[in-house]
């Protein structure tokens, strides 16, 4: 990417991250702070935009503002209407670990920077060693190629963690499935009648960032960052269904992880070796691969977002087997 | 030519609704009043902007795609504003 020159809104936009940015840590109530997050990752949007890095751009939008966004904002909400677990010893001790930790962190930073040295210029890296080899990738976009051919391993850890993420969230319920977070019960016209209309526009959207992602900016994390959007929405505008609670939540979160791994097995056992893509069908085993990580993705981050609401206490109309014992 | 000196128009109108928006929002004193400043104003400045950037878009399936952002987002900020207000109204909060 040819560096464009820096204008006077580049400035402005800097300006913008470091004062939201420290706003974000320094306001003093949450709701605040929260909602100057989602500033700061709009500016962050844009600034990488300027950067040249439309799929950074994409993923931080969908993902780091928009889906991180609702998760605080739920929190802070669930957060102030629920008594203060901690006493004052915890809160103490709490504080003094974290202390310790940041501590920890900071001196680790330090002695890294030392250890670096003076900033140099980065230097060409592997932009063009991936531009040589691209046709041998089975897609024409470049991070497409690089995040699902070239470098698929870090990828597939990626999907991994998501996974372990959501399994822990989950193990937080009474009984491991979502069927204790109590759907919401009141919709508003308004909202059911915005829900029908956003909801296959939402889907059309998360298809298309799916396929566009083998020749322009898009892919999985994008397309599945909109997708559970439109999950979500639709579950709030009067269909529970959309986040199912138990049956189809485990095979839809680990359809991903599983289609990633088999895929590794059989290039392993029939082709080249693990994950190495044979040049003549890689686009279509891409493709094949990004459409179940959407699914996967989508579910992942809906049910965080679902799991991170607190279950009635004690659940009623709700049988849990391990409660009785 | 014309068609600069339009676009130009179009862009400084849409951004003085935003400012008044804005204005609005930071002075007015209470949910119902800053809900109507926001979403009537930005609601129009945004109008305003897209039609700016359909003139100067390159094929006339860029400017249909800009009035589809902006069909979407009256669509989403009528009914985020309404969700806000009645909200409001149930908690006995705003006025």
């Amino acid at each position: 990417m040819s560096a464009a020159p820096v204008t006077i809104l580049d400035a402005l936009l800097v300006g913008g991250l470091l004062a939201a940015a420290g706003l974000t840590l320094f306001v003093p109530r949450r709701s605040t702070a929260v909602v100057m997050f989602l500033v700061f990752g709009v500016l962050l949007a844009i600034a990488w935009t300027r950067l040249g890095a439309p799929d950074v751009a994409l993923a931080e939008a969908a993902i780091g503002a928009g889906v991180t966004s609702a998760l605080l904002i739920d929190a802070v909400y669930e957060r102030s209407r629920r008594p203060e677990r901690a006493t004052g010893h915890h809160r103490q001790v709490l504080a003094v670990v974290g202390a310790v930790l940041a501590a920890v962190l900071a001196v680790g930073l330090a002695l890294v920077l030392v250890d670096i040295g003076p900033f140099t210029s980065p230097g060409p890296g592997a932009a063009d060693l991936v531009a040589d080899r691209l046709d041998e990738s089975g897609v024409s976009h470049p991070v497409t190629a690089v995040l699902l051919n070239f470098r698929s391993y870090d990828t597939l850890l990626e999907i991994a963690v998501l996974l372990v993420a959501v399994l822990a969230a989950l193990a937080l319920q009474p009984d491991a499935t979502l069927r204790g977070v109590p759907a919401p019960t009141r919709t508003p016209d308004l909202l059911g009648l915005l829900v029908r209309v956003l909801a296959p526009v939402l889907v059309v959207v998360a298809g298309w960032l799916l396929v566009a992602g083998s020749v322009a900016p898009g892919g999985a994390f994008q397309a599945g960052a909109v997708l559970a959007g439109g999950l979500l929405l639709m579950r709030l505008g009067g269909w529970p269904g959309a986040v199912p609670a138990s049956d189809l939540l485990r095979p839809t979160l680990a359809v991903g992880l599983t289609g990633f791994l088999t895929l590794a097995y059989l290039t392993a056992a029939l082709g080249a070796g693990w994950l190495d893509l044979g040049a003549a069908w890689a686009g279509e085993a891409i493709l094949a691969l990004e459409a179940l990580l959407t699914v996967s993705i989508a579910m992942t981050l809906a049910a965080l977002f679902v799991a991170n609401q607190d279950p009635p206490t004690p659940p009623v109309g709700v049988s849990s087997p391990e409660r009785t014992r | 030519m014309i068609l600069t000196v339009v676009t130009v128009i179009l862009a400084v109108a849409g951004c003085f609704f935003f400012a008044a928006g804005t204005v609005g929002l930071l002075r007015f004193p209470d949910l119902h009043s800053r809900l109507h400043a926001v979403t009537k104003a930005d609601n129009l400045g945004l109008g305003l902007v897209l039609a700016a950037l359909a003139l100067q878009a390159d094929s006339p399936a860029t400017a249909l795609k800009l009035g589809l952002i902006w069909a979407l987002a009256l669509l989403a900020s009528a009914t985020s504003s309404h969700l806000l207000a009645s909200g409001a109204g149930d908690q006995g909060g705003g006025r």
